[in-house]
């Protein structure tokens, strides 16, 4: 059967470097990612989250999972996170390789019995979110997006974390409209906090994230959607 | 040069029981200059991970992604033990196979190219086997095949009478096998690392 594959993912494969290998009925998908030192702790708890999400998707999907691992490489400490799709170990390594030319994040997931491209999918979706909370954390800031809604009405959100949930991907966002401008900023980009409610304050809306759409698109979600994710919000 | 291959299903722990070995066999050093361990990565995926895990403790590792060695990437694996020979010449050389490769074959390949002969040491994960031993049956029998050691890891997470029932399943499928149980949560006792290494 031929497959019609959007043409977005060659350029993810490659931004990626995504490869697939397959032996004995084992799919091992490989991808990886530049990262800043300053994103290890946060890593952790991101990395832990995608697994669990990853384990999910296998068993959703039928498939089994052999094992899936990712390594976090630093200039004198790594992180080793893997599952082989139950509970999700993970082991800070300190003392370790200091002649380390780049920091980088390597992800392996090795599965029997599901659809190599919906599984390369997968990891791209994780490699995409890890890279977007990076960027995230180290501007300390959130990333903006327009959402448009049936009405054709504007509104200007920041994005403040992702959730991989049931093959798909949701944001919590919040709404800009109380902000002053900030013409000052490189794109669109707002880091002055100090002038900013807490987020306790904010009202946090759900919205799917469409990553096919180039720079994405967020799209509302219906209350069934919503009541689905509720557990997963709550325990954030 | 002796040669251990370290197969076992993909999560049964074979990185962790390699790193506990290593240690092992440099601190059983005699003489001045401690023993040299030299250690092959066989990952499937393109992006090694373990290879990582085992520079990060500081070990040297050569590294033979993206297949296996027992199969597509054999002519890598001989090429790889020739330069290992040439460059350092170690005392030892372990070998950590991939999750889905046949030892049987890695060990078969060194013999008829090399003329080396090799010890096989499979891991098998308690935990898992009941959920892959059917639907995996082809890999999981092959992996027994000709050991000369089967350690039974994660020990300390299933109960004692499914213990048992793997055991007798691993004595029908390999009789001839010495056979340990491990778990993670404490060290390879060092009279078990003593057969692991010199039967």
């Amino acid at each position: 059967m031929v497959k019609i594959i959007s043409s977005r993912k060659l350029t993810k494969r490659r931004q990626y470097q995504l490869q697939t290998t397959v032996h004995e009925g084992a799919l091992a998908v490989s991808g990886g990612l530049h990262l800043s030192e300053q994103s290890l702790s946060s890593m952790t708890e991101t990395l832990e989250n995608a697994l669990h999400n990853l384990n999910n998707w296998v068993l959703v999907n039928r498939g089994l999972v052999g094992h899936i691992k990712g390594f976090v490489q630093l200039s004198g400490k790594a992180l080793m996170v893997s599952t082989t799709g139950n509970e999700v170990n993970y082991q800070i390594i300190e003392n370790g390789e200091t002649d380390v030319k780049e920091n980088t994040l390597s992800l392996t997931a090795i599965v029997f019995g599901v659809d190599q491209l919906a599984l390369e999918e997968q990891l791209i979706m994780i490699l995409e979110s890890l890279e977007k909370e990076e960027k995230m954390m180290l501007k300390n800031e959130a990333v903006m997006i327009d959402y448009i809604d049936d009405e054709g009405v504007v509104y200007a959100m920041s994005i403040i974390k992702y959730v991989d949930f049931g093959g798909k991907r949701f944001v919590l966002a919040t709404e800009r409209t109380n902000h002053h401008t900030h013409h000052h900023h490189d794109e669109g980009v707002c880091n002055c906090h100090e002038h900013h409610e807490s987020l306790q304050d904010q009202h946090l809306y759900v919205f799917e994230w469409l990553s096919e759409v180039p720079g994405g698109k967020l799209i509302p979600v219906n209350d069934e959607t919503l009541e689905a994710l509720r557990s997963i919000l709550d325990a954030r | 040069m002796k040669i251990l291959i370290l197969g076992g299903f993909l999560g049964s722990g074979k990185t962790s029981v390699l790193l506990q070995l290593a240690r092992y066999l440099v601190e059983q050093s005699t003489g001045d200059s401690p023993t040299r361990v030299a250690i092959i990565e066989n990952e499937i995926g393109q992006i090694g991970i373990d290879d990582k895990l085992l520079r990060s403790c500081g070990y040297t590792v050569t590294d033979i992604f993206s297949g296996c060695v027992c199969c597509s990437l054999n002519s890598d694996l001989i090429s790889g033990i020739q330069e290992i020979r040439k460059e350092t010449d170690p005392q030892w050389l372990v070998i950590e196979a991939t999750g889905v490769a046949f030892p049987d074959k890695i060990a078969e390949t060194l013999f008829k190219n090399l003329g080396l002969e090799s010890r096989i040491i499979t891991l098998v994960d308690a935990k898992r086997w009941q959920r892959i031993r059917i639907p995996l049956e082809n890999l999981i029998i092959g992996q027994l095949n000709d050991a000369h050691l089967i350690l039974l890891n994660k020990t300390d997470l299933v109960e004692e009478a499914e213990l048992l029932a793997i055991e007798s399943e691993l004595q029908e499928l390999n009789d001839a096998a010495r056979k340990f149980r491990i778990s993670g949560i404490r060290p390879i006792e060092a009279a078990i690392l003593q057969v692991m290494a010199h039967g």
